[in-house]
């Protein structure tokens, strides 16, 4: 069949830029997005426990935003607003700003894992700390946070992959990722099946390995508990 | 020892406690009855402040855990600005005080100015020189909870030692920050710490459970390592949240043996249960709760064989058929 | 599961051994390269910005042998490199999808788009367009392409009475057809409009659209990477001026760098740079499908 001869033709002339360029960059994006999103995303739930009113609230608001705006939206922020404010950013390919972008989205989401992470504790747990006679403090550290990454690590495994498929976005900036690479090929070979079905089967491959590992792994640390 | 004043609790809309005082005496045991609903856990809970009183107060061992209700200090109340307009309008003295408790007329119940400098002063002194930290009380007082809640990523000795070590190592750094010579150790600690857990273990016979996670324990034998994890920071008053509620009756059993041999030996005790025969055997006395009040108070005698109230009389045809 | 898991793995592994590096077919990248040295793009005098969308060959595709910015090539860009050293400046290209070109000059946040823009009324309000640069046929010509079977057999307007036809949104083609056609709308006629020109060539492939409007160099592409499955209808569009050639997008009121563009555009199109400039760049983006698709080195057809 055509179809499939042209796919072969395709991996054969471009193979490269889809196996390791694309799922190069959309791997690495990701993983700066989860990364520095948890980095972020764990001060933010931080701040948003504190007792100043006005940190809680422009973390919220934070969140609230950009969790409510389409990621197209903050891309595109991203790449026209920020070199406003951060002059480097001009010089630098797009897909730096990209990746601040996501990982500022990433941290968001982030956040309220670890909020809803640690509200699932069984406040039963720090009543009993509180009663011994314990500081809130010494009971969030040793009993509360401990049993609450049990609970978020599986979450943000989840969120790693969400993250994949939404790099795709950075596309619209020719960044590097996978999508990228089908633009790349599609605008010259015009053959928008072909190169779509590649597309799509490396992405499923990508997020179906990632399920499989992130599924053994909770398995893993289910039996230790 | 520990002296509950004119506890109020509102969730909210909800009035839970109305007005609830009592006096728990050094080596007295009481027990706490009633419908659900009535407020006997709300109450249970005001004495270690997991619930935080909407009015009244609680002093454990002569110290102030909650903040200072001016309610209950007339001398306060006497200061405020609202009592002496009332004073200048003519009231008389009780009469004005009355009008005001009643009728919830202060506008300040904290440490602000609205009732005036005077008011505040005062509200302060009394405070400052009463007040025990809280964490300071809690570790005066043994709570078990119906669910157990032991720590599900510690070890069942793990469990015990906790809180004695956190709060002995913090002691030594507190000692330490004030210039004060220290002779012990973190180590120390710890090792002091598990040798009593083990004393512990062994009086319950689950010393070779020491070292295993509480999901692997049946209910009665969680409860019981619970209790333990209370008596371990050497508390002075026990609180029993129905610590068999929760338990299959088969395991009732030896969670009460427990809390009797507990009781013989001195420790002063709250216990709210369900398990009428139990209270009748340990209590020496007992206090019925129905609407947020305490309905019936007396001897197990009093309560069970001659209750003269109502609802409680009702309560317990219902409960010891 | 472990078994799937290993099996895909096998298979990525295997693509990736099975795919070799892409080699430029240098002597059809040649000419390209040629114009593309003789121009200075590296001045003294500050940085031009030019956002294009480098999925539209052969004004401007990638060639994916290059690295960097490098692998944008194509008409677009030999152009934009004309302009930096007309301007002595250093030429930055921004690549961007078609509509964030136009967002980025809105906003300045580049100085110019050059990506195979028409002249609409619409962008004349919005924009300041430069003077027109000649993009070879692309522009001069729009046509009617149609399935292989159809050749020939739709040479007239009202041939077309009765069936569909498709173009890209928000072009120059969908006025074109506006035009032309409007009048049928009450006839069997349906006109489809396509976001993409890759999904349009799909749709016409899978019989769901009958016809479709194109500028003749992107429907010679399309026609080189069909394998003889679609050909021009014969059909061409009747295009005013104004329509025929492209412009470059500015920022409304930047009237500075607007005169020093049209003053560089004049010197091009008075020495006729453009026609070299397009062959090079149609030779260059059809090399992608020329050899697999039975192309001679000289980009004639060959015959079975």
């Amino acid at each position: 069949m055509e179809f499939l001869s042209n796919i072969a033709m395709i991996m054969a002339k471009y193979g490269h830029l889809f196996l390791i360029t694309g799922i190069g960059y959309t791997l690495l994006l990701s993983a700066i997005a989860v990364v520095g999103g948890s980095f972020f995303g764990s001060l933010m739930a931080l701040a948003k426990r504190s007792k100043i009113g006005v940190l809680r609230g422009i973390v919220t608001a934070i969140v609230e935003v950009v969790r409510g705006t389409p990621m197209l939206l903050q891309l595109y922020i991203g790449v026209f607003v920020f070199p406003l404010i951060i002059p480097p950013l001009n010089n630098l390919p797009y897909i730096y700003s990209c990746a601040i972008v996501l990982i500022i989205n990433s941290s968001a989401y982030v956040s309220e894992i670890i909020r809803s992470g640690i509200e699932a504790v069984d406040p039963g747990q720090m009543e009993a700390a509180r009663s011994l006679g314990l500081t809130q403090r010494t009971a969030m550290l040793s009993i509360i946070l401990p049993q609450a990454v049990k609970n978020i690590l599986p979450a943000l495994g989840n969120e790693f992959i969400t993250v994949i498929k939404e790099t795709s976005l950075v596309s619209t900036f020719f960044a590097g990722d996978l999508m990228t690479s089908y633009l790349k090929v599609k605008g010259v070979t015009y053959l928008t099946l072909e190169c779509l079905t590649i597309t799509g089967v490396l992405y499923f491959a990508l997020t179906f390995i990632l399920s499989k590992i992130l599924k053994a792994w909770e398995r893993s640390m289910k039996a230790h508990a | 020892m520990l002296d509950i004043k004119n506890i109020y609790k509102n969730f909210g809309d909800n009035h839970v406690l109305k007005g609830v005082s009592t006096t728990i005496e050094k080596g007295e045991v009481l027990t706490i009855i009633g419908v659900s609903g009535s407020g006997k856990s709300t109450l249970l809970r005001c004495m270690n402040l997991l619930e935080e009183p909407t009015f009244g107060e609680v002093w454990m061992e002569g110290k102030l855990m909650t903040p200072v209700d001016p309610y209950l200090h007339f001398d306060v109340i006497r200061a405020s600005n609202t009592y002496k307009a009332l004073a200048a309008q003519g009231m008389g003295d009780e009469e004005a005080i009355h009008k005001i408790k009643v009728e919830d007329l202060l506008k300040e119940k904290h440490h602000g100015r609205a009732e005036g400098s005077e008011f505040s002063a005062l509200m302060k002194k009394i405070y400052d020189e009463n007040h025990i930290d809280i964490n300071l009380g809690r570790q005066k007082m043994g709570m078990v909870f119906q669910n157990f809640n032991l720590f599900n990523n510690k070890t069942v000795k793990e469990n015990i030692t906790l809180a004695p070590v956190k709060i002995g190592v913090q002691r030594l750094k507190d000692a330490k920050k004030r210039g004060e010579a220290v002779m012990k150790t973190k180590a120390d600690l710890q090792a002091e710490a598990d040798k009593k857990a083990m004393v512990l273990l062994e009086r319950i016979g689950l010393q070779e459970k020491a070292d295993v996670y509480p999901s692997t324990l049946s209910g009665g034998q969680r409860q019981r390592v619970a209790i333990i994890r209370a008596l371990a920071m050497e508390p002075d008053v026990m609180l029993f949240d129905e610590p068999t509620s929760a338990l299959d009756p088969e395991m009732v059993g030896e969670v009460l043996d427990l809390i009797k041999d507990l009781v013989k030996s001195g420790m002063t005790s709250v216990i709210v249960t369900h398990e009428m025969g139990f209270a009748k055997e340990v209590s020496d006395r007992v206090i019925f709760m129905h609407d947020g009040v305490i309905a019936e108070e007396g001897t197990p005698d009093e309560v069970f064989n001659h209750p003269q109230n109502p609802r409680c009389r009702e309560f317990l045809s219902k409960v010891l058929y | 599961m472990k078994k799937t898991v290993a099996l895909v793995l096998a298979l990525l592994i295997a693509l990736v051994a099975f795919s070799g590096c892409t080699k430029t077919e240098t002597n059809l990248a040649a000419a390209y390269d040629k114009y593309a040295s003789q121009l200075n793009d590296k001045g003294s005098g500050g940085t031009l910005t030019v956002a294009l969308s480098p999925d539209f060959a052969p004004m401007e595709f990638y060639d994916v042998a290059k690295t960097g910015n490098d692998a944008i090539v194509g008409f677009d860009v030999l152009l934009a490199k004309y302009l930096a050293q007309e301007l002595g400046m250093t030429l930055a290209l921004k690549p961007m999808s078609f509509d964030a070109c136009q967002a980025a000059v809105q906003t300045g946040a580049v100085d110019i788009a050059i990506s195979g823009f028409s002249w609409t009324y619409e962008r004349s309000q919005n924009y300041a367009l430069s003077d027109w640069y000649v993009a070879g046929d692309n522009e001069t010509q729009q046509s009617i392409i149609c399935l292989k079977e159809n050749e020939g057999k739709f040479t007239a307007a009202d041939d077309f009475k009765g069936h569909s036809i498709g173009y890209q949104g928000a072009s120059l083609q969908q006025v074109l057809v506006g035009e032309v056609f409007g009048d049928m709308s009450d006839v069997d006629s349906t006109t489809y409009v396509y976001s993409d020109l890759g999904v349009a060539v799909e749709a016409l492939k899978a019989k769901q659209v009958d016809f479709l409007a194109v500028a003749h160099g992107n429907g010679e592409s399309i026609i080189a990477s069909a394998n003889g499955a679609i050909a021009f209808t014969g059909f061409d569009f009747e295009v005013d001026d104004i329509y025929k050639n492209n412009v470059c997008l500015l920022k409304k009121g930047n009237t500075d760098l607007l005169n020093k563009v049209n003053t560089a555009l004049a010197k091009a199109l008075a020495n006729d740079y453009y026609t070299g400039w397009y062959d090079a760049s149609k030779v260059y983006a059809g090399v992608s499908t020329l050899d697999e698709l039975g192309f001679d080195d000289e980009g004639n057809k060959i015959t079975e």
